[in-house]
């Protein structure tokens, strides 16, 4: 009777330590010399692999390829040219548009909201470059934002004029009629503020800051008037989009 | 396999996904030849590898020799499993 059976307990080939030993050291010299050498022997591998890493390049370079990488080319300069035709035009915008009796600082936005809290910005001149607490900020020309409240050696906090909790007296220019409001703060550029109902309003008018250096702190966004109710309710915004701000003036009067 | 079919097989795939490039057929490459016991070549091909691809980021970087830990696991994983799981136990007949 012929019987196959398989053993149980798997056996294993009998190795040479020896060898098993040499062939351990000679990984663990690769290792650590790759481990200590790593960068000089990449550099000597890519040099070696360069002409077949060339030739393969060299495959797989068709016509379609090759436009299809002049076109991204292409793009890629375009996209930075109108960065940069975007960039000049908004400092020639923000420069010489001063005028007499004020100088301006021009001050690169380098945080925001919502990077930066309680609708604050934080700008790159200090008190280096004369900003002291107080001082208007404007987007350029008249359009202002807010005032400055903070100011270290070479930065500055500006508090906006929409900070929530920030009252501000302005009037509303509705063609000839000149109404005056107080703006109260709402965060994020917006404002709210009560009008006397039938006072004529419109989405569009702008509002300016009562005193002699005025200047546009918002616009009418939304006006919501309520049947049977004493007033209406207004609400505004910055002209300018506060999460775009790239570049913002600190206004000082000279006189 | 033949021990050169197996050397041939797994470097052209590791050197196929090195030139396409095309990083998992290196990696197959390597535990091909893990798997198959040619460990020793696994690792250099591994460093090999690693030295070519340089440091790696982000998960990967705590590692730092990615392929070659790759062909060290595969080539352990055979040393303690492979009896169990391929036609290593001779049949004896009586």
């Amino acid at each position: 009777m012929r019987t196959n059976y398989t053993s149980l307990a798997p056996r294993r080939k009998p190795r040479s330590p020896w060898r098993v030993a040499l062939a351990l050291a000679a990984a663990a010299l690769a290792v650590g010399a790759v481990l200590i050498w790593r960068g000089a022997l990449g550099g000597v591998f890519w040099q070696l692999a360069s002409p077949v890493v060339a030739l393969r390049d060299s495959f797989s370079v068709t016509k379609v390829a090759a436009l299809t990488d002049e076109l991204a080319r292409a793009k890629a300069l375009a996209a930075d040219r109108d960065i940069l035709a975007a960039e000049n035009t908004q400092l020639r915008q923000l420069l010489g548009r001063a005028p007499a009796g004020e100088t301006r600082v021009l001050a690169s936005v380098l945080q925001r909201p919502p990077g930066t809290p309680y609708d604050t910005l934080l700008v790159d001149v200090g008190a280096r470059h004369g900003v002291v607490v107080g001082q208007q900020v404007s987007a350029g020309g008249s359009v202002m934002l807010g005032d400055v409240t903070t100011v270290n050696d070479a930065t500055s906090v500006i508090t906006l004029y929409s900070a929530p909790g920030r009252e501000l007296a302005a009037v509303l220019t509705h063609g000839a009629i000149s109404v005056p409001l107080t703006l109260s703060g709402q965060g994020a550029g917006s404002f709210v503020a009560e009008l006397p109902s039938g006072t004529q309003v419109a989405v569009g008018d702008s509002v300016v800051l009562t005193g002699v250096a005025g200047g546009i702190p918002g616009t009418v966004s939304a006006v919501v008037a309520k049947e049977g109710e004493s007033f209406v309710k207004v609400y505004l915004h910055l002209p300018v989009n506060l999460f775009d701000l790239r570049y913002v003036e600190v206004v000082e009067h000279t006189h | 396999m033949s021990s050169r079919i197996t050397y041939a097989v797994s470097f052209l795939l590791a050197a196929g996904g090195f030139l396409w490039p095309f990083w998992p057929l290196s990696v197959l490459g390597i535990i091909l030849s893990a798997l198959t016991g040619r460990w020793i070549f696994a690792v250099f091909m591994g460093l090999l590898l690693d030295v070519a691809w340089s440091i790696p980021t982000g998960v990967w970087d705590t590692i730092y020799l990615p392929f070659t830990a790759l062909a060290v696991v595969v080539a352990l994983l055979r040393y303690f499993f492979a009896d169990y799981f391929l036609d290593r136990s001779p049949t004896d007949t009586l």
